[in-house]
């Protein structure tokens, strides 16, 4: 676990990347604080996420996972530290550079956070109208495309309010998907879905990245989905990161926190 | 090891007394701080492309069209009520004629902007804080930020902009269905002469009036629709926190036009 502790120092060494590829860490957190009315959430948070790979950030509740996912799209400013995307820290960026790199970024939200006043064909061409000159004709072929891609063929013309769970979850990665981000976040994605909508949720993540080479970063404390489609995992305890490696480290950890966790969880890899 | 006691438990009593005393002036201090930025952002934001034309229509179309029942039949009824009682008072000393002039001056500097600006407050400002809020809460908002979208410039700006437009067509709408309801009133209902009463509204009424009551209207929309993004946007802690923002909206929107009212008026009319 030599690995694990130089992690959890923030220390990790790494070559630099070769001349003309991309640094396989795709996202960089760097030393992160974040505080909310005197109440210290994130204490230092160093973490890599690879690129094209699955990462996953596990914790309990109130460890501060939501709060390191608004950090890194910069939907707010922490108190210190950096976050850097393809090496560019993000952290003292205003608005207007905030937006230009956002557009690398795809997310599927807790609760989808589909627009409730549109229909699901709208939701999805949202980006599209948004950030490209394409003509209404074009839009349609696309998002006709992407919703048939996601088994949702049929659905175009429903409301949010109409659609069940899953297919709410699917419409949020379809309309994530739409600019064809470099890295997909998802929110606890498997959050009150019952087992098969969450292993249906979870094929598609590693679905997604396989047929788009996304980097994903998947917020969650579902240690089915964790062990199922983990690349690497990292978890946060008490706003720092304790520990960092695939799902055989993790679960090979003689950690006392993670050992606790996973324990509690009642999941094991082996079992899956 | 720190200790475990609470830090407020760890106050004094003569801090925590002074604590509880500057609670609320503090509460208002950050208040006013957070409006002045949303007005800044929505501001800078309303100068930047894309410039979001069919956004400020829809929102000019819901604060506007969609309030010409409720600001004719509320402009109606105070016109009305209004010829009422000054008939009933200046029949006293035998000058009803004069209602027509009285209640048209009323209504262009006061009452119109202040009773169609309770009416915006009360039916578009608590559903724009409702639907921003309700946004807020189920992460819409953050979820236009994650698409490279400003949600000032989608939510905000529209819809204060619509404000400022359609509130002075609102308070004119309010002062001609007025003035409609005091000469029913008055002349229909009250036997005064109508060559009369409309000579008096030519003789009290000028231009002046009628555009310090368009001004305080365009203000008064602006104010009214800014506190409504402003608690909406900000809502927080789900169904409940959306229920204090409109809540909010519609008392902080309410008082605001009262006592920008007595402040405006205290500076364009001449004593």
């Amino acid at each position: 676990m030599r690995r694990e502790r130089d992690v959890r120092a923030g220390r990790e060494a790494r070559e630099p990347p070769a001349p003309g590829r991309p640094d396989p860490i795709h996202i960089r957190v760097v030393d992160l604080y974040k505080s909310y009315d005197g109440n210290q959430v994130l204490r230092g948070v160093n973490l890599e996420l690879e690129r094209g790979r699955i990462n996953i950030v596990i914790g309990g509740s109130g460890a501060g996972k939501t709060v390191l996912l608004r950090q890194l799209i910069g939907l707010e400013k922490p108190d210190s530290g950096h976050v850097l995307i393809d090496g560019v820290d993000i952290v003292p960026m205003n608005d207007v550079e905030l937006n230009q790199v956002r557009r690398k970024f795809g997310m599927v939200f807790q609760g989808s956070a589909l627009f409730d006043s549109m229909s699901v064909y709208d939701n999805v061409a949202f980006p599209l109208r948004e950030h490209t000159r394409l003509s209404e004709r074009e839009i349609r072929q696309r998002v006709l495309e992407r919703l048939e891609d996601l088994n949702l063929k049929g659905a175009e013309d429903k409301m949010p309010g109409e659609l069940s769970g899953g297919m709410r979850k699917r419409v949020g990665v379809a309309r994530a998907l739409m600019l064809e981000p470099q890295i997909l976040i998802y929110d606890e994605p498997t959050t009150g879905l019952d087992p098969v909508l969450a292993r249906s949720v979870d094929d598609l993540i590693v679905e997604m990245r396989e047929r788009f080479g996304v980097t994903s970063v998947v917020i969650s404390h579902d240690m089915a989905t964790v062990f199922r489609v983990g690349h690497r995992i990292s978890m946060l305890y008490k706003g720092v990161i304790v520990a960092s490696g695939t799902p055989q480290e993790l679960s090979a950890s003689d950690d006392e926190v993670v050992v606790k966790f996973l324990r509690s969880s009642g999941v094991h890899p082996s079992a899956l | 090891m720190g200790s475990t006691v609470p830090e407020e438990a760890q106050r004094s009593p003569a801090t925590a007394a002074l604590g509880a005393v500057l609670r609320l002036p503090r509460a208002f201090v950050e208040e006013v701080g957070q409006l002045a930025l949303l007005a800044w952002s929505s501001a800078t934001w309303s100068l930047r492309p894309p410039y979001r034309i069919a956004l400020f229509v829809e929102a000019m179309e819901f604060i506007g069209f969609q309030s010409v029942f409720i600001i004719s039949l509320t402009g109606w009824f105070s016109g009305g009520v209004l010829a009422l009682q000054t008939v009933y008072g200046f029949r006293q000393f035998g000058a009803e004629g004069m209602v027509g002039g009285v209640v048209a001056l009323s209504l262009t500097r006061e009452l119109s902007p202040v009773f169609a600006s309770l009416m915006l407050t009360s039916r578009a400002g608590s559903a724009i804080a409702t639907e921003l809020g309700t946004m807020r809460v189920t992460d819409q908002i953050d979820a236009l930020a994650t698409m490279a979208v400003n949600p000032v410039q989608y939510l905000v700006v529209p819809r204060v902009l619509a404000g400022v437009v359609m509130m002075p067509a609102l308070c004119m709408l309010f002062t001609v269905t007025g003035m409609v309801g005091a000469y029913m009133v008055g002349v229909g209902s009250l036997g005064i002469d109508p060559g009369v009463f409309m000579d008096r509204v030519r003789w009290y009424v000028d231009a002046d009036d009628l555009f310090g009551g368009l001004l305080k209207a365009a203000i008064f929309g602006y104010v009214v629709t800014l506190i409504a993004c402003r608690q909406g946007f900000w809502a927080k802690g789900g169904a409940a926190g959306v229920g204090v923002a409109v809540t909010k909206a519609v008392v902080f929107g309410s008082v605001s036009v009262l006592v920008l009212d007595y402040l405006l008026t205290a500076l364009i009319t001449p004593v």
